[in-house]
């Protein structure tokens, strides 16, 4: 059964899937899709405009998967791109005053500490960790499994199941629950001292280390350590 | 037009156009001009905000004034005797303590945290999660936990329209005072014929 506490408002395109739960003043407006056993604490605020000048787009709308929760004070932003999505997985906890902007993307199991702000277009890939008031740049990608430490300004991409940590941040290990043949890799790459490819070459064929060296072979590819900047007119 | 649930006191005065979205409040003597946008859950006391201003979610204005086309985005908080300049931009849960002049133009990025009383100069760029102790001269783009100089805001002055001579000028000025410690007189014998190199010397010397 949904439930729907007192003071809250939802617009009329909003979908609500089985035994979510609005506990009070809580605002949902525009086109969003919400999945099973959700949980929106009080002034969750889902489905504002873009943060930018520009209207959001006509046909942009919000999906969130199941199980996933959004503490008091959280934003999620509708897209400012025709037809685009601003997407939220499932499992997923948004802690107070956590923000995902227009057009990110958000995978499973995510876990976004107090006021962490993911700018626009910036993509949190499945089970990472993001803690307190960490904040992604725009079109900036935090690779699978990742840990963010507090404070971290995300302007590079994170490679996936490295923990970043610093105003300009660096891989200090491992994030918990890492594939440890990756322990080698992550040596040999920001200790070594070694350009990319020759710091690759000599790593054995697993499918975590092929996974990390295409992250870090788009990384290099796209402009300011951000992969999705070569898609940018 | 004003949403559901917002509370409006009766000192309170909105502008022609301007739109509360819905659980709003504004107290005391808060006024606010014409086509503003006010999103939920934010609080304003006697706050005073001028034309095309947008208010985002959470966020908290105090006894401050908010000149046009100002843009303070979600979680963020301006305190008491601030003042914001028209076109200012406050990204994501900044602090303004109180009493802190945004110039016109400026922009704070997302985590800033300045000191009270400081003030940032026009056209300045405040980078992300930056802690700010000294105020922030006009034109410079700024970042970290000292608030150093880094260079010349130059995307936000070539969006704007700034001749390239102008930026020249300014590019050099900066180089010459934070990277060769120049004294900001001498800065000003060689510069000062260009009027935003005279601006940033004019804001040293306060």
């Amino acid at each position: 059964m949904i439930r729907i506490g007192p003071y809250c408002v939802v617009g009329r395109e909003v979908e609500l899937g089985p035994d979510t739960v609005l506990v009070a003043r809580v605002t949902i407006t525009g086109r969003v899709r919400v999945g099973a056993r959700c949980v929106f604490h009080p002034t969750a605020c889902i489905g504002g405009p873009p943060q930018d000048r520009a209207p959001a787009a006509p046909d942009g709308r919000i999906e969130i998967g199941d199980d996933t929760s959004f503490d008091e004070a959280t934003t999620v932003h509708l897209p400012k791109t025709g037809g685009g999505v601003t997407r939220i997985g499932s499992r997923c906890r948004f802690r107070y005053g956590a923000h995902a902007g227009h057009d990110a993307t958000v995978g499973d199991g995510v876990e976004l500490g107090r006021f962490v702000a993911l700018g626009g277009h910036s993509v949190v890939e499945d089970g990472v960790t993001m803690d307190d008031r960490s904040a992604v740049h725009q079109f900036a990608t935090v690779g699978r499994g990742s840990r963010v430490r507090s404070f971290v300004p995300v302007t590079e991409d994170v490679p996936p199941w490295m923990e970043v940590a610093g105003n300009h941040y660096r891989v200090v290990g491992l994030a918990p629950g890492a594939p440890p043949e990756l322990e080698e890799a992550r040596r040999r790459i920001w200790n070594s001292g070694l350009p990319l490819e020759e710091a690759l070459a000599a790593l054995p064929d697993t499918p975590a280390i092929r996974e990390l060296a295409s992250f870090l072979r788009r990384r290099a590819a796209g402009r300011f350590g951000r992969a999705l900047e070569a898609a940018r007119k | 037009m004003i949403g559901p649930y917002c509370h409006v006191d009766p000192g309170a005065e909105i502008g022609e156009g301007t739109v509360l979205e819905g659980s709003v409040t504004l107290l005391g003597r808060t006024r606010t001009g014409r086509d503003c946008r006010i999103h939920p859950y934010a609080v304003l006391r006697d706050a005073t905000l001028g034309d095309r201003t947008v208010v985002r979610e959470h966020v908290s204005i105090t006894g401050a004034r908010l000149g046009d086309d100002v843009y303070v985005m979600a979680n963020s908080v301006v305190g008491p005797g601030c003042e914001l300049e028209n076109h200012v931009i406050v990204v994501n849960a900044c602090v303004l303590p109180g009493r802190n002049r945004i110039e016109e133009w400026a922009i704070v990025s997302a985590h800033v945290e300045l000191s009270e009383g400081l003030t940032v100069g026009r056209h300045a760029f405040v980078g992300g999660a930056s802690r700010i102790t000294r105020p922030v001269p006009p034109y410079v783009l700024v970042q970290g936990f000292d608030g150093e100089v880094r260079g010349i805001n130059s995307v936000g002055l070539r969006r704007r329209g700034f001749r390239p001579e102008t930026m020249d000028a300014l590019r050099e000025a900066c180089r010459r005072l934070w990277r060769l410690g120049e004294p900001v007189d001498a800065v000003e014998r060689e510069l000062g014929m260009v009027p935003e190199v005279r601006t940033l010397v004019e804001f040293l010397r306060r």
